[in-house]
């Protein structure tokens, strides 16, 4: 039997998401596959699995993300979907429990590529969003409402992308601070 | 970055130590757990990482697979093995002052 349940969650929530997705597959609710906002759930009765989210240092069809993939799968894991360059990975509980990173310096480096392609992102929707704006009300007049509007749009993009920057960089730096102290 | 006489971390040291015996990436983690009696766990992306960090050095290297395994093997080379000499000197000279200044009990 499976079921699918729409739900919303901010990529810098990613681990909001596995922790649900873990909860879910503890009620024998285990994700078989991600469309956008859209999570496949089928009823597993005796297995479990743990769930991790990534997002990948390439594409998912560049080399290097499939052949770190493969290693993953070595292990136990699988790849049970994906959204550009994020993908949900899981690994039955029978064979032990799972995590993608052990140490503060590769959980760093893993929310660093998130940040790195958030800001660019950001700071160009606030420069297209402003421009758009400045255009649409040239001298106190709506020339052109659509871009007016368009530039709005960009403008609350950039917001949330900023703003979802700020939340993962207060993460990487917690993160730094620990590892001052710890490996 | 290296200054030279830095750490190891213990994901290095555990991966350098099992790669004594050829082994797959499966095969450190388990291996890794089991000699640190299940407090070293290896997690997958850090072990990715790492080993490919230590094949640029030279510090371990992949032996030719069999034709239908997709699993790579690997194992250390001279380098990898001086690493360790000098990491485990500077290991025990942690426990030597430890000991000594702290009293050992």
């Amino acid at each position: 039997m499976r079921k699918k349940v729409h739900k919303w969650i901010w990529a810098w929530n990613f681990d909001k998401e596995e922790k649900w997705l873990n909860e879910m597959s503890d009620k024998g609710w285990s994700m078989v596959s991600y469309s956008f906002c859209t999570y496949e759930l089928e009823k597993t009765d005796t297995e479990r699995y743990t769930y991790r989210v990534e997002f990948l240092k390439n594409e998912l069809n560049h080399p290097e993300s499939q052949s770190y993939l493969e290693f993953l799968e070595e292990t136990g894991a699988e790849q049970v979907g994906s959204w550009g360059r994020w993908v949900y990975l899981r690994k039955n509980r029978k064979l032990g429990s799972f995590d993608l990173f052990s140490d503060y310096e590769s959980k760093i480096a893993h929310l660093k590529r998130i940040v790195c392609l958030f800001v660019p992102l950001g700071f160009l929707n606030v420069g297209t969003g402003t421009s758009n704006i400045l255009m649409g009300i040239e001298n106190k007049t709506f020339i052109s409402p659509a871009n007016f509007w368009a530039g709005c749009l960009c403008l609350s993009v950039a917001l949330l992308l900023l703003y979802g920057s700020f939340r993962i960089w207060r993460k990487i730096k917690r993160l730094e601070k620990e590892k001052q102290i710890y490996e | 970055m290296n200054f030279g006489n830095g750490a190891l971390t213990e994901a290095v040291y555990y991966i350098l130590l099992s790669l004594m015996t050829p082994m797959h990436g499966y095969g450190i983690m388990q291996n890794a757990e089991e000699l640190s009696h299940g407090r070293v766990k290896l997690a997958a992306g850090t072990l990715y990482g790492a080993i490919n960090t230590m094949l640029e050095k030279d510090w371990i290297q992949a032996l030719p697979g069999e034709k239908n395994s997709r699993k790579k093997e690997y194992v250390i080379t001279d380098t990898g093995r001086d690493v360790l000499r000098m990491e485990i000197a500077r290991l025990e000279e942690l426990v030597e002052n430890g000991k000594r200044i702290l009293g050992g009990n």
